[in-house]
């Protein structure tokens, strides 16, 4: 074989897709010509390139946006395709459910608390409105909101159910001013503000599952740090950010830049 | 059939049967078998068989769709395959590996998410890091270098091109994906190597 015909194999025979006479021919000719075995060397080196820069899991917002878009828009022609007898189960059922329904809306109309979805993402809105505007007053908006009590860092861990991450100082400088534990509708959820020079830097949220959708519309970009998928907002001044930690995750809001956000992501590890 | 199709084939099998929740329940199914129970769970739109089969292969798909239409966007695209996947699932005969057939939805949907060249929902952020040393929270040099280089091929190659090396495919199993023949696969392959290489050393590598 020549270069010329070898050339076409290279990638080939680097994957181990040529058959065994191929093979050797190949072999013999890159032993021997060092121009085909420079290409060679350079379909592994690509190779090893791919293998060097892996790519993260998959988000843990993905199971659940899927299940909310099929919960949407499971067809009412799935119906039809049940047999007699699941026609039947399911009939009863809808029946079971239509009952559930009236009773929930009875028990909503007789006063028990709103804790909609919507509302959740307009009050946190609301905080990040306000956060943005620089209002002294913006940490206290979930707090009023949903039932926050001020907690010690040992009650904020037993509410979590793990250890929390938002330790007395972190970055150096910044120490907890005041840390709530807030009833919200998604969850428990603990509301650490830090303060700078006495003023308000950034506030922290741990809770069970991502919440990027409190961001709602805002524009929101995915970036990796430190391995873990973070969810970046930028705000007027700094930014917000999501991210995992064992056990639960992280909101950030108000870091100064990627800079600090990056050495926060890397602090705020479990002990 | 080679052992790397074998293995292929087996990818999704093997991730069914490495679940030690399954096995904690005390469910010691074959792992074909179990594979066989989700797919038919999903045909009966069963919400634990959905969920089953997005936990056991989110990773993988997300994986290749990273490569294929960047991180931006890969989760939308994923959860449109899903949609796609549960949408279709009754056209599924099992004459292909249900992992095949998961890999074709997913390309299908690259490849159309891509043509429609639809506009990103979400917007860059207009701030720059002014030290790019200290921008340790972006993607290392070796990522950025691929990403750049990924994304300036054509998509029809750097389909090809992930799932060879980010997935580990065969031939075959690539051209049963994706639906093409054995031949094609390599020559396409063969180009996108060459056509990376090209665009990674313009970029400054210096493999």
């Amino acid at each position: 074989m020549n270069c010329n015909e070898v050339i076409p194999l290279l990638s080939p025979f680097h994957d181990g897709e040529l058959a065994p006479d191929e093979r050797r021919a190949v072999a013999d000719h890159v032993a021997t010509c060092a121009a085909c075995s420079q290409k060679l060397g350079s379909i592994r080196r690509l190779s090893d390139l791919v293998e060097s820069s892996p790519v993260a899991e998959a988000p843990g917002t993905l199971l659940p946006s899927i299940e909310r878009s099929l919960a949407e828009r499971t067809p009412f022609w799935n119906w039809f395709q049940f047999s007699h007898s699941r026609r039947s189960a399911v009939a009863a059922l809808l029946a079971t459910a239509a009952v559930l329904v009236v009773g929930l809306m009875v028990w909503q109309i007789a006063g028990a608390p709103s804790h909609s979805h919507e509302e959740m993402v307009r009050v946190f809105g609301e905080f990040l409105d306000a956060f943005e505007e620089g209002e002294t007053s913006a940490v206290d908006v979930l707090a009023r909101k949903y039932q926050g009590t001020l907690v010690s860092e040992a009650a904020a861990t037993s509410a979590l159910k793990r250890a929390t991450v938002a330790r007395p100082i972190v970055l150096g400088w910044h120490a907890v001013a005041q840390r709530y534990l807030l009833k919200m509708p998604c969850c428990d959820c603990v509301q650490t503000n830090y303060a700078f020079s006495g003023k308000t830097s950034f506030v922290l949220f741990e809770h069970e599952k991502e919440q990027a959708e409190w961001f709602h519309a805002r524009p929101m970009i995915r970036a990796e740090c430190h391995g873990k998928t973070c969810c970046l907002v930028q705000l007027k001044d700094g930014l917000a950010a999501t991210w995992p930690v064992d056990g639960g995750y992280v909101t950030a809001v108000g870091v100064h830049d990627v800079t600090e956000l990056e050495r926060l992501v890397k602090e705020l590890q479990p002990l | 059939m080679s052992s790397v199709t074998l293995s292929f084939l087996g990818r999704f099998e093997e991730e069914m049967a490495s679940n030690t929740d399954v096995e904690a329940r005390g469910e010691h199914a074959p792992p074909v078998d179990r594979l066989a129970h989700v797919v038919a769970g999903c045909r009966r739109r069963e919400p634990s068989a959905q969920r089953e089969l997005v936990v056991r292969t989110q990773d993988r798909v997300y994986r290749t769709l990273v490569r294929l239409v960047g991180m931006q966007d890969a989760e939308d695209v994923a959860q449109q395959v899903y949609l796609q996947v549960f949408r279709q699932v009754d056209r599924f005969k099992g004459d292909s590996s249900f992992g095949t057939w998961l890999y074709r939805v997913t390309v299908n949907e690259a490849m159309q998410h891509l043509r429609r060249g639809r506009k990103r929902r979400i917007a860059i952020l207009n701030w720059e890091p002014t030290d790019r040393e200290a921008d340790r929270c972006q993607r290392s040099e070796t990522r950025e270098l691929l990403d750049h280089a990924l994304a300036e091929i054509e998509p029809e190659l750097r389909s090809i091109f992930v799932l060879r090396e980010v997935e580990g495919l065969s031939y075959e199993a690539i051209g049963a994906a994706v639906g093409i023949p054995m031949g094609t696969v390599a020559s396409r392959l063969s180009r996108a190597r060459h056509e990376l290489q090209e665009r990674l050393r313009s970029l400054g590598w210096t493999g």
